[in-house]
């Protein structure tokens, strides 16, 4: 049913008297008890109505639109800048969750309120791969394992070899550049995945090609060759090299 | 009124144009009084004036043509009566026994001789017979001449309950007529 139906229909006496014309002179009635003929009161009220109008009219036609938009718009950012930030820590938590390896940063954030994330290793099992990337495979994790107690304790021989390889790097340097060769001068290639500590500057017998001394038939400086022992002999060897790498970054920078 | 017409008679009265204005409230002034005055508004002339100065400050806002225009002020007024009714409610009210009679020369069209038959009495006390909302829905439709859309506009209602509203008004008009035995 439309608004032209019945409904309408049933108001048809207003246009339509002898549809029913009780209702419609009812209507008239009322018409006539209730409308005036004329407005009553015009010549005050119409002054009134012009002077609203011209009060409402300036201050809302130039500044509405900037004006009418703003808390809105305010609001909204607000609340987007809240959502956004609100969804940073959940976002990193879950990235945590799924096993992602976050950064320190983020990390001392959570730290910070006394929430640990899971799957986050703790820093001493972090240093293997920063070893890693420094030395070359075993060799690395090795050193680096050893560069913890040789720091708190060093030995005659570290200590030694690590002051007088650093010089021996820096002089050999440029020398061992030159000469090219595959066994472990300084300045070759990647010292890095030679895995020679970087200083050891005393060319290698050819079968340990790059390998870290200690791990390989290699004499450190200064010490006769004796059989390999076992893991505890070879750490103070390993340790310097591993010092004098982890002190020499300009010959590994000044190799590549 | 035609289109162009109350697009002009509309934008001289958003500048505040006094002529527009008088135009304006001459055309929907007495049949809005109308309308204040078959509900029962406590100061019908107060609350007209109070309807048309809010239509001034909201003309802005307004888009649309004549008919809708016109539906717009009746909404207006219908707001404005309300409010009245509920400043009215938390103060006395000296009551008036009968509304004012207007001043009308009897006899010069249907209405006034419809009028001169059943008489103004008659008619406030029909309109008493019926609940707020049937007298709202058909003065507007008798007074404001809005189509049932409009009606449902200006209260707030849907369409389907004014159809309900009108239908029983009607009735109990009828009623009220029958009982009285006007018959016309």
């Amino acid at each position: 049913m439309s608004d032209r139906d019945a409904f309408e229909d049933e108001m048809g006496f207003l246009r339509r008297p002898e549809r029913d014309p009780d209702l419609a002179e009812f209507a008239g009635a009322v018409q006539a008890a209730l409308v005036p003929s004329q407005a009553p009161g015009s010549e005050l009220i119409v002054p009134r109505l012009a002077e609203a109008a011209r009060a409402t009219a300036p201050t809302v036609t130039a500044p509405a639109a900037i004006r009418t938009p703003a808390p809105r718009r305010r609001l909204g950012l607000a609340v987007r800048i809240a959502f956004v930030v609100a969804l940073l820590p959940l976002f990193s938590a879950g990235l945590a969750v799924a096993g992602v390896k976050l950064p320190g940063p983020a990390q001392s954030v959570f730290e910070s309120v006394g929430i640990d994330l899971p799957n986050q290793a703790d820093e001493p099992a972090e240093a293997p791969d920063r070893g890693g990337a420094a030395g070359a495979g075993g060799a690395g994790e090795r050193a680096d394992d050893a560069s913890g107690a040789p720091a708190a304790e060093p030995g005659a021989h570290g200590r030694e070899n690590a002051m007088t390889e650093r010089g021996h790097g820096r002089e050999k340097s440029d020398p061992a550049r030159e000469e090219g060769g595959g066994n472990g001068a300084h300045g070759q290639g990647e010292p890095g995945n030679s895995g020679q500590a970087p200083g050891h500057t005393r060319p290698l017998p050819p079968q340990s090609n790059g390998k870290a001394i200690g791990k390989t038939d290699g004499t450190p400086p200064g010490q006769a060759k004796k059989p390999l022992k076992p893991a505890k002999p070879s750490l103070p060897a390993a340790s310097n090299g591993s010092r004098g790498g982890g002190a020499q970054g300009e010959p590994k920078a000044k190799g590549k | 009124m035609a289109p162009n017409r109350f697009s002009a008679l509309l934008g001289a009265a958003r500048e505040g144009d006094e002529a527009a204005w008088a135009e304006i409230y001459g055309e929907l002034a007495p049949a809005v009084l109308g309308y204040l005055r078959g509900n029962g508004a406590p100061d019908p002339e107060d609350v007209l004036a109070e309807s048309f100065l809010q239509v001034a400050r909201d003309l802005d806002r307004f888009e649309g043509d004549w008919r809708r225009f016109r539906g717009w002020v009746f909404t207006i007024a219908h707001h404005r009566l309300i409010d009245a009714r509920r400043h009215s409610a938390r103060r006395p009210v000296e009551l008036m026994a009968e509304p004012p009679e207007p001043e009308l020369p009897v006899g010069e069209g249907a209405a006034e001789a419809a009028l001169a038959k059943i008489g103004a009495g008659e008619v406030h006390r029909v309109l008493a017979t019926l609940s707020e909302e049937q007298r709202a829905v058909l003065l507007l439709r008798i007074i404001g001449d809005l189509s049932l859309a409009e009606v449902a506009e200006a209260l707030g209602k849907r369409i389907g309950a004014i159809k309900q509203l009108q239908r029983r008004g009607l009735a109990a008009v009828r009623r009220e007529l029958a009982k009285e035995g006007v018959t016309l």
